[in-house]
């Protein structure tokens, strides 16, 4: 599959909650996009993920899916082009 | 034995110690002298003694018998290469990824050297959002290899166990991971290790 990939840094920390928290809240912060980020159950239709490294300075890495595709061997999820793929700049104006 | 007598010519003879006069037994040891240098090593050509002579900078030979020979020679010592490395992703980071995605910190570079193998065992320990599977995989040779799925029950975490052998070609080998829903973390510290270790072997 192919994505658009964006990575950001961020000065914040997330000792007082759970890295999975966390997680929750930069994809809530996203939700103004349109993304769908996060798999609610393995059959669930996505526009991407999100990986971060939580160290001080947070490195947050947002794939987002640029063609769709069907469960395979490799993915029980739908994967799913979004309407619009955001700038750079949108995404770190919600994120910041 | 000696040789008796005197003014006669030299009779044949092999220095047989068990035959009378026949010259006794030579003494190799520190008595019987040649044309030798130190460390010569002697054999037979089947007629005559030759002379080997000892690598002039020695750099671990071993006298060896090369194929379809008939005389001993010194040849590069045998035995396995073996080296190794190991990967140590960054503790603590997440993934919502349902698809393959690479964890951080988590490559390494194969050496390159003919004929040899990297054999790679993977750790990971997942912690899990919600029920259902991680999976782990090893990509490298421009794509995804072994790749397993292990069932983990939420909020519990699990270690995973991947293993895979590799041409050593200089290849880059990074560790990738995926779940079916909600969000992986990764554990790396304290009981709760995720590693890499690689064995190369030539």
């Amino acid at each position: 599959m192919n994505t658009k990939t964006f990575e950001i840094s961020l000065n914040t920390d997330c000792l007082s909650s759970s890295l999975a928290t966390c997680s929750d809240a930069m994809i809530e912060k996203l939700k103004p996009l349109g993304l769908k980020l996060i798999a609610n159950n393995p059959k669930d239709t996505v526009n991407g993920f999100i990986s971060i490294v939580h160290d001080t300075q947070h490195l947050v890495r947002i794939e987002i899916y640029t063609e769709d595709e069907k469960p395979n061997t490799q993915h029980l999820s739908t994967l799913e082009k979004p309407i619009t793929i955001p700038s750079e700049n949108q995404i770190k104006s919600l994120l910041q | 034995m000696g040789f008796s007598g005197g003014g006669s010519q030299l009779r044949a003879h092999t220095h047989d110690g068990t035959v009378a006069l026949d010259g006794g037994a030579l003494d190799f040891d520190n008595i019987t002298q040649s044309q030798s240098s130190a460390g010569m090593v002697f054999y037979s050509d089947g007629t005559h003694l030759q002379q080997l002579a000892y690598p002039g900078t020695p750099a671990g030979e071993t006298l060896t018998a090369t194929a379809l020979s008939t005389a001993p020679s010194w040849g590069t010592a045998g035995g396995a290469s073996i080296t190794s490395q190991k990967i140590s992703p960054t503790n603590g980071q997440t993934t919502t990824a349902t698809t393959p995605t690479n964890l951080t910190s988590a490559n390494a570079t194969l050496p390159t050297r003919t004929g040899g193998k990297a054999f790679m065992v993977y750790q990971q320990c997942i912690e899990k959002s919600t029920d259902g599977h991680m999976q782990q995989a090893f990509h490298y040779d421009a794509s995804i290899q072994e790749s397993i799925q292990t069932m983990i029950v939420s909020p519990h975490y699990i270690t995973g166990t991947n293993s895979a052998i590799a041409d050593l070609n200089g290849s880059v080998v990074q560790l990738m991971w995926m779940g079916d829903s909600g969000t992986l973390t990764l554990r790396n510290s304290g009981n709760q290790q995720t590693y890499c270790d690689i064995f190369e072997v030539s």
